[in-house]
């Protein structure tokens, strides 16, 4: 076991962990926040992506250890309802963006990224950011549909 | 899902993380960005005593031109690789490559260290690497070497490095002022992992090819260079026309491997394919430059 530093949407944590302890582990069992998902545990889906240091990183393909002195921002850190939501989670709230809601977390915080750096993509854009999302239920579409929600949304703020 | 038991290593100096390497080679894998070994290493395909991670190393990253050569530190991102005005000046057929390694989320931790040490046959840098005739620099505590990247790649996910070894630089030399290029792939999906890619760098005398490389990856167990097809380049103006008949040309030089998801065929026919769709790319570069 090893003692880990690690800010977490804003708040200093200090935990102890094992080598081996993959940091999307660390995030839901250690830190109990289960908003990031697990699902293929291999960097197939996407569905464990958090911001480290801002950068969408997928938190199955590193060890917690490694993000000792980062900050890492999670799906709790985005926004919560009612009255907090993030434009992105009103986006994928207004345009029936999810269904089960597995893949939705990692929807949104690749989604923001992609916004950080590009805040009007077009359909085309959107599409290839998150084709490294998998979604078994919405056929997408929708989904394209949130993160436009949320781009003009952006827009509307800076004007 | 979860990675067997080993100890993180996790040096802050090239000379101590070479040092830690040579204390048991046998039982020490090198981390980078892992988002190769990670996955194995989750699937419990890979179990080591001890994982060395670069990721705390400094002097490993970045990238500068030194003479005639782009030189990429092994811990480059390729992310950094695919958009630094450095990169996509001197070398802008690696930037293009890199656009379609993975996602941004693979890209913002893998690096061209890794990509070139995993030396997947399918992968897109070491196509590009093979195209150009990089340098894979290779530092122990032994010293140092250079390996031209085709000596370097021998086989599908095999490479000539030895155990205490750790890549520390991959060279590509600079691109040669009016030289042409292209980087195609075929993958069913983007970011998915293509099934053929081809690389290509053509420069130019009076309206001429000379110098003509084309590699391609995926039709056999590492990228290779098609010298036939360079030759029927050399001397003649690049035209659509000549662009097809190099790809068929492409199609027949390569004997891939028959798989139960890609036939010999169909994957001969994609090499004709992505060879012609970069040697298009070229003569589209071509046309910016007149
Ligand atoms: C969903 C997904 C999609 C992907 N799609 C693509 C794709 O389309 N094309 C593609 O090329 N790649 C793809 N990748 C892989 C990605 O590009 C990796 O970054 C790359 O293959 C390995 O780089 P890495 O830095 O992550 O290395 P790691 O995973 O850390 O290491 C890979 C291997 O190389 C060794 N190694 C790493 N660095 C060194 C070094 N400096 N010296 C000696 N040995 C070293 C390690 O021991 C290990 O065996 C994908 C990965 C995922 C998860
Ligand atoms: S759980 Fe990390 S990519 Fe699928
Ligand atoms: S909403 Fe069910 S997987 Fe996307």
């Amino acid at each position: 076991m090893r003692e880990i530093e690690i800010t977490v949407n804003g708040e200093r944590r200090r935990e102890a962990v094992e080598d081996r302890r993959l940091l999307l582990d660390f995030i839901r069992e250690d830190l109990c926040l289960t908003g990031t998902h697990a699902g293929c545990e291999h960097g197939a889906c996407g569905a464990c992506t958090v911001l480290l240091d801002g950068q969408a990183v997928r938190s199955c393909l590193m060890f917690a250890a490694q993000a000792d002195g980062s900050e890492l921002t999670t799906i709790e850190g985005v926004g919560s309802y009612p009255d907090r939501l993030h434009p992105v989670q009103e986006g994928f709230w207004e345009e029936h963006g999810l269904q089960c809601g597995y893949c939705t977390p990692g929807m949104i915080m690749a989604s923001i990224d992609l916004l950080a750096e590009n805040p009007s993509p077009s359909d085309e854009e959107i599409r290839e950011r998150l084709a490294g999302n998998i979604c078994r239920c919405t056929g997408y579409v929708n989904i394209v549909r949130a993160v436009h929600h949320a781009a003009a949304a952006g827009r509307e703020d800076q004007s | 899902m979860k990675p067997a038991q080993f100890q993180l290593l996790q040096p802050t100096t090239r000379a101590e993380a070479l040092a830690v390497l040579a204390e048991q080679p046998d039982e020490t894998v090198i981390l980078a960005g892992g988002q190769s070994l990670v996955p194995l290493m989750n699937m419990r395909f890979v179990t080591a005593e001890r994982i060395l991670d670069l990721n705390r190393v400094s002097g490993l990253g970045g990238v500068e031109v030194r003479g005639d050569r782009l030189v990429v530190g092994a811990m480059t991102r390729h992310r950094e690789a695919e958009l630094s005005p450095v990169v996509l000046d001197a070398c802008p057929l690696l930037a293009h490559a890199e656009r379609h390694v993975g996602y941004v989320s693979i890209r913002n931790r893998g690096t061209v260290g890794g990509t070139i040490a995993h030396a997947d046959t399918v992968a897109q840098v070491p196509c590009v690497a093979v195209a150009l005739d990089a340098r894979i620099v290779l530092e122990s505590v032994r010293g140092r070497r250079e390996l031209a990247a085709g000596d370097f790649f021998v086989g599908n996910l095999m490479n000539a490095r030895e155990p205490d070894e750790a890549v520390t630089e991959v060279h590509f030399p600079v691109r040669p002022v009016g030289s042409l290029f292209g980087f195609a792939e075929f993958a069913r999906k983007v970011g998915d992992f293509p099934l053929v890619t081809a690389a290509v760098r053509l420069e130019q005398g009076a309206g001429l090819s000379r110098s003509a490389r084309i590699a391609v990856g995926g039709a056999g167990p590492t990228p290779v260079r098609l010298a036939e097809c360079e030759s029927a380049l050399e001397g003649r103006e690049l035209t659509g026309a000549l662009a097809e008949e190099v790809g068929r040309l492409a199609a027949e030089s390569v004997s891939p491997a028959d798989s139960p998801f890609v036939s010999t065929d169909y994957r001969r026919n994609l090499v004709r394919v992505v060879v012609r769709r970069a040697l298009e790319q070229a003569l589209d570069c071509g046309e910016e430059l007149r």
